[in-house]
């Protein structure tokens, strides 16, 4: 008999963790990653130990987000290894460590064999871990919401049409599957009217396109989103309550 | 240290079959090539941990055994299949490799065609078979 022995592992370093929130999309370029960084700096500085996971492993940007230079950061050794400290209370875990920005071409099974070993090594101290999933319904955030059953997903989307048809099936999917929605962020949108029309959905919030946003400077993102996530930050709170 | 996570994740695997009521006789840990676990190092933690297991929750196998499978890689655009000898992983690569064995996908490319859309068919990381 054999047996993948990650996983009584990954549950108990996942049980120490309150609340998953996989921030997905179903298709990209709707700004996953910016939402997921503005959110665990917003919940690490009013006070909740937040770490955050990339998921997107071919193509990691939260690094960058938040200004974590991986060619000198490294996750410490530590009876596994501990997430990179990003600033007090945020943790942050990716592959682009271990393959330093260098391009990392994977399939499917590799993708979950990735994912299972992170998991398995990383030893969080936060209360809530957000996870910037790769666009879709792709193997790694499938196998997120099987590992971290109880996971809330954050919905990303945009308010044009192919990014409404999209959200669309990925609520469906959620639903079928009996997987809790945190709620939908319309995200770089001037009017979220048509959002709540086509989804039948009110968004937690309505974030318009930022054009002075600069990746790695995280005051300046909290500074811009402090007001316009409010509805999540709430929904994340009454979660952990 | 990463070995004592990887042992951890074996002790665990074993309480919980044994726990439900698996009579475990033997664990048989396949080290795989790639991942290079300290072998010495393994065994120590999971003697240790395995002994934990024993004192405080009675739980106890018959014995385990470490084995090794070296690594085999195949191309998933020309079909050519090699040996890590083929690369000879530098050392500035290992750690990366130790943690994650997928990012060798970063690192290397077929010895042959070039392309980094390749297998690891044998010897990644750790197994664990029991009977």
């Amino acid at each position: 008999m054999e047996l993948d022995f990650r996983a009584p592992l990954i549950r108990e370093r996942l049980s120490s963790i309150k609340l998953v929130v996989p921030v997905a999309s179903p298709k990209g370029g709707v700004g996953k990653t910016t939402i997921a960084s503005a959110l665990s700096v917003l919940l690490a500085r009013s006070g909740v130990k937040t770490g955050v996971l990339d998921l997107d492993f071919t193509n990691p940007t939260t690094h960058i987000m938040l200004g974590v230079d991986t060619a000198s950061a490294m996750p410490e050794e530590e009876k596994g290894v501990l997430p990179v400290r990003v600033e007090e209370n945020l943790e942050l875990m990716g592959l682009a460590f271990y393959t330093r920005d260098r391009p990392l071409p994977l399939r499917g099974h590799s993708v979950v064999d990735a994912l299972r070993e992170v998991l398995a090594i990383t030893r969080w101290s936060s209360t809530v871990l957000v996870v910037d999933s790769p666009p879709g319904l792709s193997d790694a955030l499938l196998e997120m919401l099987r590992l971290a059953r109880g996971s809330r997903v954050l919905v990303v989307s945009a308010c044009d049409k192919l990014s409404l048809v999209s959200t669309k099936r990925i609520l469906e999917f959620l639903e079928h599957e009996g997987v809790a929605v945190l709620g939908v962020v319309a995200n770089m949108c001037k009017d979220c009217r048509g959002l709540e029309e086509a989804l039948g959905v009110k968004p937690l919030d309505c974030v318009p396109r930022f054009e002075q946003l600069r990746e790695g400077d995280r005051d300046r993102l909290a500074e811009l989103f402090s007001g316009t996530l409010a509805g999540v930050l709430g929904r994340v709170r009454e979660a952990l309550d | 240290m990463h070995e004592w996570a990887l042992a951890e994740a074996v002790a665990r695997t074993v309480e919980e079959l044994v726990l439900s009521g698996r009579d475990v006789k033997h664990v048989e840990v396949v080290l795989g090539e790639l991942q290079a676990v300290d072998e010495e190092v393994f065994r120590v933690a999971l003697e240790e941990l395995l002994s934990s297991l024993r004192a405080e929750k009675g739980v106890s196998v018959g014995g385990f055994t470490i084995t090794r499978e070296k690594a085999l890689f195949k191309c998933n655009v020309c079909g050519h299949t090699w040996s890590l000898d083929e690369w000879g992983v530098a050392e500035e690569f290992r750690e990366a490799i130790h943690f994650v064995p997928e990012a060798v996908h970063s690192y290397y490319s077929c010895p042959k065609c070039g392309s980094r859309d390749f297998e690891i068919v044998k010897g990644r990381g750790v197994q664990v078979r029991v009977r």
